[in-house]
């Protein structure tokens, strides 16, 4: 007995014929068998008409596509095998949904039929599949599971080029980048001016050294100086001895010589150079090593592979002038490995060195500190004149200054006579202190000022963090 | 025996009805949070007393125990990321599941409303006239933009994208069409595995 079971909603009828494979005469045994299945939409004149494969193809079609309408989320196609039954669904532009059932004929060729869905029309077949599905009396064997379509599953949102877009907007931008920046040079390092602050800092002291060929030697300050690199300190440490008395005494200094190369020995133990390596160095009473200066560009180079560095005595206050006697030794470092040391300065008399050296710290010390604490005996105060001073220190300041950058402002108060010499100085700051060597007012320094009663006037002059130079009287302007 | 606290609240049982998706994390994903949220607001738009539909829906179906009162409602639905005072906790599965349930039973009851906006939608479209000429149509659209704008925080992204008329009206209609698959006999299911699709593992 043939059995038949009809879904009926407004926009679609599912009409399904079949029988009953246990109890034919049962009228109330469940269909098991699928003969027939018709496909009807009102208003559209062919129904679609196939087996069990066209319901099954059609139930999960739909099923997914109701799925994909609701999350908006779409899912890879899975390719068809090409043999069986297709039924595939499919957006149109107008909102409707295109329903295409293409199954294979016995010549090989695919038939397809085509029906364009309205959204109710969609629902209503979903609807009747839904209800087929739920009765319990039409093939109970048939079942579909609703499960969310798994990550892997879903077609990305976006096409790949698109996706690959900001990689290769960002990789090019890099590579661009690159290839400009390759372009511009690598900032050089003023080296020349790293060292220059320290070795400067104790400038004052060295020009106002007066020269006296019987205890000192001619110093850093007329030389240009051959350490650029690697050995600041020990230039430093060498202009800081200009004012020491040097140790007359022939006994010590034979005393000191052997101490030295015994300790230089002892230091350097089976090292070897590759040339004679010749240094100044300065010893005091004691032995320490007070300082020490290359006498050639190899001793120069090799001056860290020397134990010079290490014996060195490193001075608490390194501005401060050094005031013990000491005794300056030519120090050879031999290729085969021999220490010789020979003194520098023919001793004199003790009586003229030491007089000497207390005239040298008086005026070390007179210079250390400029005269501006001494009132001026002739002042100008003319406006007409002033302005002409101003105008001058101004100018010999701005040719004889070097344009650095500085880390911050440093003011002076400068003392200038009328007829163009600078007499004095002191620094408004403890930075300004420092970085006194910075400045051209050392260099413009009257070593040997003229009478007290020449026409003078205090300014303050400031050089500027960002490169100016600003010049005015101390007292300002009169009115 | 003496009980000093009441007996724990069983979870109702028609939650059981939907399965527990593998999610790789605890707590609903943004899409469906925004989703269920958006469904409700468009069931609002639909039906004059929407807010108190869904809280008397919520009764029938015995969701007491999980909506608890408006307020606990309208924490729920904050949890969708584009609402201006938006929730930083996720919604739960247990609450999300009471939300989809009151969206089909609600969906259910608009069946013949949403199936007749469907329809003069098409003719419309069909014809090319604009959405106006279907007085019904066009009040939904009215009170979904309205609601819509009066609750979506606009300077986030998801909202900046429907920030003309015609994009607003062309969500509520993709949503109305939802709500109509989550009429039918399976919606329930139907719309929970939706929920989740290209969510799990």
């Amino acid at each position: 007995m043939t059995l038949r079971r009809q879904y009926t909603l407004p926009n679609c009828n599912l009409i399904l014929e079949g029988m009953s494979g246990e109890d034919a005469l049962n009228p109330q045994a469940p269909m098991t068998v699928l003969l027939n299945l018709e496909c009807q939409f009102p208003g559209i004149s062919d129904p679609l008409v196939g087996g069990r494969d066209f319901l099954e193809a059609l139930v999960s079609t739909v099923s997914r596509y109701a799925q994909y309408l609701l999350s908006g989320i779409p899912t890879k196609t899975k390719p068809g095998d090409g043999s069986g039954l297709d039924v595939t669904l499919a957006p149109t532009a107008d909102h409707r949904h295109q329903l295409v059932v293409s199954s294979p004929e016995k010549t090989g060729d695919h038939t397809s039929v085509t029906v364009t869905l309205t959204t109710v029309q969609l629902f209503d077949l979903m609807e009747a599949i839904d209800q087929l599905l739920a009765d319990g009396q039409t093939l109970p064997d048939l079942n579909l599971t609703l499960v969310s379509v798994p990550r892997r599953d879903t077609q990305p949102q976006e096409p790949l080029v698109q996706r690959a877009a900001p990689l290769a907007v960002g990789t090019s931008g890099l590579v661009a980048a690159a290839a400009v920046l390759f372009l511009v040079p690598n900032p050089e390092v003023d080296t020349a001016r790293l060292q220059r602050s320290p070795q400067t800092a104790s400038t004052p002291t060295d020009t106002s050294t007066p020269t006296d060929a019987s205890t000192e030697p001619p110093r850093a300050d007329g030389e240009p100086n051959p350490t650029p690199v690697g050995a600041p300190e020990a230039a430093a440490s060498l202009a800081r001895l200009a004012a020491a008395p040097a140790i007359a005494d022939a006994d010590t200094l034979a005393q000191l010589q052997t101490q030295l190369v015994a300790d230089l020995q002892a230091a350097v133990g089976d090292d070897t150079f590759e040339t004679d390596l010749v240094y100044q160095v300065v010893v005091s009473a004691t032995g320490d090593i007070l300082g020490y200066r290359a006498e050639s560009d190899p001793a120069l180079l090799n001056v860290d592979a020397t134990p010079l560095p290490t014996l060195t005595y490193l001075p608490v206050d390194p501005d401060a002038a050094v005031e013990e006697p000491v005794a300056q030794f030519r120090v050879t470092l031999g290729a085969d490995g021999t220490i010789t040391a020979e003194p520098l300065a023919t001793p004199s008399a003790p009586d003229t060195a030491s007089a000497a050296a207390s005239t040298d710290d008086e005026a070390a010390a007179a210079v250390d500190a400029p005269p501006l604490s001494a009132a001026i005996a002739d002042e100008v105060e003319d406006g007409d004149r002033l302005r002409a001073m101003n105008r001058d220190l101004y100018a010999t300041l701005r040719d004889s200054r070097d344009r650095g950058t500085l880390e911050e402002d440093l003011v002076y108060r400068v003392r200038w006579t009328e007829a163009g010499e600078l007499v004095g100085f002191e620094p408004d700051s403890n930075t300004a202190a420092d970085q006194v060597g910075t400045t051209p007012l050392p260099d413009l320094l009257e070593t040997n000022p003229g009478t007290a009663d020449t026409p003078q006037a205090d300014f303050r002059v400031v050089f500027g963090a960002d490169g100016v130079l600003e010049v005015s009287p101390w007292k300002g302007f009169p009115r | 025996m003496q009980v000093d606290s009441p007996p724990a609240a069983s979870k109702p049982l028609i939650l059981d009805a939907l399965r527990d998706p593998a999610l790789p994390k605890a707590g609903c994903p943004r899409r469906t949070q925004v989703d269920l949220d958006l469904l409700l607001l468009a069931i609002e738009a639909l039906d004059i007393g929407g807010s108190q539909a869904i809280l008397m829906a919520a009764q029938q179906l015995e969701l007491q125990g999980v909506v608890t009162g408006r307020v606990r409602l309208w924490l729920m639905r904050t949890t969708n990321p584009l609402r201006r005072n938006s929730q930083r906790r996720p919604l739960t599965l247990t609450e999300a599941k009471a939300l989809t349930l009151l969206i089909c039973h609600l969906a259910k009851r608009l069946t013949v409303l949403i199936r007749q906006l469907l329809l003069g939608y098409q003719q419309l479209s069909d014809r090319q006239l604009s959405l106006e000429h279907h007085f019904r149509l066009a009040d939904y659209l009215q009170r979904f933009r309205s609601h819509f704008r009066s609750r979506m925080n606009p300077r986030r992204a998801g909202v900046i994208v429907y920030d003309t008329d015609e994009k607003l009206d062309a969500l509520a209609v993709s949503l109305l069409q939802r709500l109509l698959f989550c009429t039918g006999t399976e919606g329930p299911q139907r719309l929970w595995a939706s929920l989740f699709d290209g969510e799990v593992v």
